[in-house]
């Protein structure tokens, strides 16, 4: 043990710190997640739907493993871990000692109200007589000065706030539960952390201050983020676009790209802005196909997984129109507050253009406090003020001290991840949030604990065979529920129901003494199970599962209805009718209640070693990350050299060297003990399931050829191993002296009992099977060969890479250049790959620079269609423009031509902003080409595993769950799954890793408590539900002839329930019994 | 008969799924929608869990109608449940036209967790159409 504390403070709980923060929880580390709002959430709060799929998605972040340990309901509602702490309103003041040992000190912001008592009725802003804008709806409404910081979520306290309450004092004598203190005071905590993770975020670029834009001034400019309020159906418009002047809806819309991005005072690209603008003019056209949209922009920078994609279907399905153009001013026509827009037209003019709306797409900033936080912290921010790990700002700290640093700052102990790093969108905010978890979790990985189970485990096979006793609490909520309905009369029907043994109405059941009264109520009464009629806070807070832990009783004993949310609120004055349908409701629940089972929970012991295919800079990275925080790994590569395409790369655009980075990581992966690794191996099978798999690896040098998969034959039968028990090994097992592998089938006998089969016919040096816990897919990809501009042809045409190759090697000489020209998207973009290959406009940028470098008399000319120099990459487009390279854009279907003349290479281009025609006869030709996946048919097929249109592995949520697949325990990274850069390679090795962690930790997987079973005398082996579960629970037992469900993995959506045709398949806590009585109080008298 | 229908106030199941239209039901409880009091909810994991036999079974013991909101397709908290259970009730649907029994009882719809304001206009819809269409003949055919 080391003397580290295993506790973390995570900054900000915008959606890269909910993620840090869940999946550090998880991993079995106390978590302290503030932020300085009196609300969860942060920016994504406000929005509604995200690219590149139009869907939210966000409660795909929930644990899957132990899942009733956290909420189990749309995250925006809340969210609730046993292992993380949430304080809102708190800021850090001050941070003491080091990685492993902090002390910070949090200063918070008192709410005014109780959170605790609150029932939030809302008399209080009834009463309150002050009115301001409400920032959550961007001012697009008004609220009071005593408010719900996120208006249509239940689980909200009221929140004073402070700037603008005049402490009158009347929300204090209105409010029924003396819950409001205008005294109180700002309370100051220390914490002892072990490390540190900054997720604050960013804000919006204030628009005020470019005034050029109108906004502020004329009321139909608005912001990105404005829009989203208007559009969602949560938002003051309840949906229906319209806007602001007179609600209309608006004929046409303009968006203006990169406000407050890509200028001298910010010269950096948002990121995000190009893909939100596109998303928020699909959800326009898509429920408005009449209103006219166009975008103006300088460069549409769709550079992620899928995003290309979704910029076509908007500009050729849906129409939205696309103008290159930076607007410079909008004027507003006074009579009809329609705005007026000077912009270029097609044949060059500048011409005058009517909106009824401006969209103005604001980037990110860093902020406003932003800096005294990094201060107080002591970590280093970059000149636009982001703390930014890249070097370009600092030199000295960095991974591996060759320049490339992912997710740390200038502080050992303190990661940064998401915007408050650089801008970025919330898919790359997930990676990263994931790595900067890793590092955590390196650091602390001594202080690891196993996750409390907060899950009792006292339901007992006899429970379910005790005489059902319930008690029903009804909260009248101090009258605010009586007024709409007749509690009591609900009270005496419920005590005619059968095997009622208490009915009880309270004041307040949400209130600690209450509880305590209603704990007593239950114990006295001997009842086994209890129905409360209740409200949605009580729901959201999780206050019945408290009260079923306290009172000993299974949480699926208790049950709750919503009575006011669900009925007193939304059926006022029709009390009779409303009483009936609580009547009805609290007989359903107790219906539903009688006949429920108790359900003991299960586990799988996971295996503690992964397997990482791939050996090149993200199969390495992820198994470092693994090894590093005591895992085995099995890391597998089909060539006989570690490194991937990471050897061919020797330059970057920041500076890191990439060579180095080669050569320490390799030595870090052969030096590591925990890392075995297997050169010139293919995978010849895996089979089972998250925790518990089994990998065939056969050596591809021997030529032997690979096992067909045995998918489907291998099941791992319930009751798993003990861990010892599963074959087991050391190195010197499994790699011996010549880097063969050396287990042997002896060994394997440890695994007959799980029904694995070993291939016979293979001879034991050659062929091994290792019980494996995860499975990290790492197959990379590679620049693909261009079939156009005389490629292969000729000498002076060269791809980006094998330019660095010649120059380094020295078979070309720079001094000896005269003209390169680079051709960027050759084969990206196009018809053929319709995605954006991501990387090649750095690389180009990055070698055109070194070019001007070493000859600055050189001419280079970069013919490009969009340049993708994102982030803090616009810097060196600027900079690569400063130093004389030309950047000449084509079109798609205007592509250059590249001829021979003479003997020398001649370009013809169409220039497009001055007209004419460009030759150029450059001494080399440069090639950007397209990445491309190797493909992995079998490895696909062997784990079931999704491949994209475009030839890439298909995650599970392109958002949420960016590493994961949805069958649970295989991980992706690197270029298999989609096309990044060194830096982001590295993130998301470690995200995959830390994902992977997330099994390896445990010692045990538990299951949820809703799980579907199987009535094994009614299965008749058919298979239908094993097709229809999408997360791979259920396989059939050959032994058995039926199917069984592995249920750590079952998500419990009773998906195969509904499609097994001999009523086999049940699902705990909503069998036919219990529908059927419930559907049974629904109608009968 | 006609006297009975006038003041007809149907009753109709509601399965919604936990992860979208339950929550837009605590949405519109949140904001105070006003909407009729006719429906009788049931909070289920996700649509694709409720078997066309609850519905059958929910009809034949005397509900007017049966909703299932689920997440609009490609939201689904597990995949593709919403879209598993939509190809059950089309069958659903098929089976009773089949047997001349009505299927226009029977409502699919996809509500998602912030559709607050779809949930409230969604409700006041199929009572506007129970009370049109008046009691389910159904339960007429049986006497249980």
């Amino acid at each position: 043990m080391s003397d580290k504390t295993g506790a973390v403070l995570v900054i900000g709980a915008g959606i890269g710190g909910i993620k840090a923060s869940l999946d550090l929880a998880e991993v079995g580390f106390k978590v302290y997640l503030i932020d300085r709002a009196p609300a969860m959430g942060g920016t994504l709060a406000q929005l509604d739907k995200w690219f590149p799929d139009n869907h939210c998605g966000m409660c795909k972040v929930l644990p899957i493993f132990s899942r009733d340990d956290s909420s189990q309901f749309c995250l925006r509602r809340g969210f609730i871990h046993q292992n993380v702490e949430t304080l809102p309103l708190t800021q850090v003041v001050g941070l003491e000692g080091e990685a492993g040992n902090f002390r910070v000190t949090l200063s918070s912001v008192p709410a005014g109200v109780d959170q605790d008592l609150c029932i939030g009725c809302g008399l209080c802003a009834q009463v309150c007589p002050v009115e301001v804008p409400d920032e959550f709806n961007e001012g697009l409404v008004n609220r009071k000065a005593i408010y719900l910081p996120r208006p249509t979520i239940p689980s909200n306290s009221y929140t004073i706030d402070w700037k603008n309450c005049t402490r009158c004092g009347a929300c204090v004598e209105k409010c029924p539960l003396h819950a409001i203190d205008l005294g109180s005071e700002t309370k100051t905590t220390t914490l002892e952390v072990g490390a540190i993770v900054l997720s604050s975020g960013f804000e919006e670029f204030d628009p005020h201050v470019a005034g050029q834009y109108g906004y502020g001034r004329y009321p139909n400019v608005v912001t990105s983020i404005d829009l989203e309020r208007i559009i969602s159906p949560c938002g003051p418009f309840e949906g229906q676009l319209a806007r602001p002047s007179d609600k209309a809806i608006p004929t046409s819309i303009a968006f203006l790209q990169c406000v407050g991005s890509r200028e001298v005072k910010r010269n950096y690209c948002s990121a995000a802005c190009c893909m939100y603008a596109l998303k928020e003019a699909t959800l326009i056209k898509e429920s408005n196909p009449q209103v006219e949209i166009e975008i103006f922009f300088m460069d549409m920078r769709t550079f992620g997984k899928g995003y290309y994609r979704y910029y076509e279907r908007a500009r050729d399905e849906l129409g939205v129109k696309f103008t290159r153009c930076r607007v410079p001013v909008v004027k507003q026509d006074f009579q009809t507050k329609n705005l007026i827009l000077t912009v270029m037209d097609e044949s060059r003019n500048m011409v005058e253009r009517q909106f009824d709306m401006v969209v103005l797409s604001v980037g990110q900033t860093p902020a406003a406090e932003f800096s005294s936080l990094c201060q107080t912290l002591g970590v280093r921010q970059n000149q636009w003020g982001f703390c930014s790990p890249s070097v370009s700002v600092r030199k000295n700290v960095s991974v591996t001290e060759n320049g490339f640093s992912v997710a740390e700052t200038s502080r050992e102990g303190i990661y940064v991840c998401g915007s408050a790093a650089a801008p970025k969108d919330i898919a790359d905010t997930m990676i990263e949030a994931d790595a900067a978890a890793c590092l955590v979790s390196k650091l602390l990985s001594q202080e690891r604990q196993q996750p409390i189970e907060a899950v009792s485990q006292t339901e007992t096979p006899e429970m379910a065979d005790e005489e059902p006793r319930l008690a029903i609490f009804l909260c009248t909520c101090g009258g605010e529920l009586t007024t709409g309905l007749d509690i009591s009369a609900i009270a005496e029907s419920c005590r005619e129901l059968p095997d009622v043994v208490l009915v009880e109405e309270i004041p307040y059941l949400c209130q600690r003494d209450t509880l305590e009264k209603v704990k007593e109520s239950i114990r006295e009464s001997n009842a086994n199970r209890a129905v409360l009629g209740v409200c949605a806070p009580f729901v959201y807070r999780r206050l019945s599962q408290q009260l079923a832990e306290d009172t000993g009783l299974p949480s699926f004993f208790v049950r709750t209805v919503n009575l006011r949310e669900e009925i007193a609120w939304v059926h006022e004055n029709n009390r009779e009718a409303a009483t009936e349908k609580g009547k009805r409701m609290v007989r359903m629940a107790a219906e539903s209640l009688r006949w429920q089972s108790a359900s003991p929970l299960s586990s799988i012991a996971p295996q503690g070693s992964t397997l990482v295919i791939g050996g090149g800079l993200a199969g390495m990275v992820s198994a470092l990350a693994l090894a590093e925080q005591g895992f085995e790994v099995h890391l597998v590569e089909r060539s006989a050299e570690l490194g991937g395409n990471l050897r061919e790369i020797f330059f970057t655009l920041q500076g890191g060297d990439p060579q180095k980075l080669l050569q320490e990581l390799t030595e870090q992966v052969t030096s590591n003990s925990l890392i075995h690794i297997h050169k010139e191996t293919n995978v010849a099978g895996i089979s089972g399931c998250a925790g518990d798999f089994v990998a065939n690896l056969v050596s591809v040098s021997k030529g032997v050829p690979p096992e067909s998969p045995s998918t489907g034959e291998i099941i791992p039968l319930n009751p798993p191993l003990e861990k010892g028990d599963k074959g087991e090994f050391d190195d010197e097992d499994s790699v011996n002296s010549e880097g063969n592998i050396g287990i042997t089938e002896g060994e394997n006998s440890g695994n007959g009992e799980k029904g694995v089969s070993v291939t016979k016919s293979v001879s034991v040096t050659e062929m091994v099977s290792i019980p494996i816990g995860a499975v990290i897919v790492a197959t990379g990809g590679e620049g693909s060969k261009p079939a156009e501009y005389l490629y292969g042809e000729r000498q002076d045409v060269v791809t980006q890479t094998e330019l660095e190759e010649r120059i380094t090697s020295g078979d070309v000489d720079v001094s000896k250049l005269k003209s390169v020209v680079m051709i960027q998207c050759v084969g990206s973009r196009n018809k053929e790959r319709h995605y954006c290959s991501r990387i090649c406009c750095s690389q180009a940028l990055t070698n055109a620079l070194m070019l001007k470098e070493r000859n600055p008399g050189i001419e280079v000319v970069i013919l490009y269609r969009d340049m993708m120099s994102y982030g803090f990459e616009e810097e060196y487009y600027t900079k690569a423009r400063d130093n004389g390279v030309t950047f000449v854009r084509y079109e798609l279907d205007r592509k250059p031509e590249v001829k021979v003349e003479g003997d020398r290479l001649e370009i013809e281009v169409e220039e497009l902003v001055l007209g004419g025609r460009l030759t150029i006869q450059p001494d080399l030709l440069v090639l950007s080409v397209a990445i491309v996946p190797h493909q992995q048919p079998e490895l696909s097929q062997m784990l079931e595993l999704p491949i994209d249109e475009d030839g890439f592995f298909q995650e599970a949520e392109p958002k949420f769950r960016p590493v994961d697949f949805v069958k649970d325990g295989i991980f992706v990274c690197g270029l298999a799954h989609s096309p990044r850069n060194i830096e982001e390679t590295i993130a998301q090795a470690r995200a995959a890793a830390l994902r992977a962690t997330l099994i390896l930790s445990k010692t045990q997987l538990q299951s949820g408590r809703m799980v579907s079973e199987v009535r094994e005398r009614w299965c008749v082996g058919c298979e239908i539900c094993v097709g229809v579960c999408p997360f791979g629970a259920r396989v059939k037992d050959e032994n058995k002839g039926i199917v069984v469900v592995r249920e750590a993995l079952c998500q419990g959506c009773g998906a195969c329930v509904t499609a097994c045709p001999s009523g086999a398949a049940r699902l705990r806590g909503f069998s036919d019994k219990q529908v059927f009585s419930m559907l049974d109080a629904v109608a009968f008298p | 008969m006609d006297n009975v229908e006038k003041d007809f106030e149907p009753v109709f199941v509601g399965f919604f799924c936990n992860w979208c239209t339950a929550t837009a039901s605590d949405v519109a409880g949140t904001s105070r929608m006003q909407y009729p009091v006719n429906v009788r909810p049931i909070r289920t994991m996700c649509s694709s869990s409720v078997d066309p036999l609850y519905v059958l079974r929910a009809l034949l013991g005397g509900a007017d109608g049966v909703m299932i909101g689920g997440c609009t397709p490609g939201d689904c908290h597990y995949v593709s449940g919403n879209l598993k259970e939509r190809r059950r009730i089309v069958v659903l649907k098929t089976i009773l036209n089949t047997l001349d029994l009505e299927d226009k009882r029977i409502w699919l719809r996809w509500i998602s967790a912030a559709e607050g304001r779809k949930y409230a206009n969604t409700m006041i819809e199929i009572t506007g159409k129970l009370k049109a269409m008046g009691h389910n003949p159904i339960k007429d055919y049986w006497s249980i």
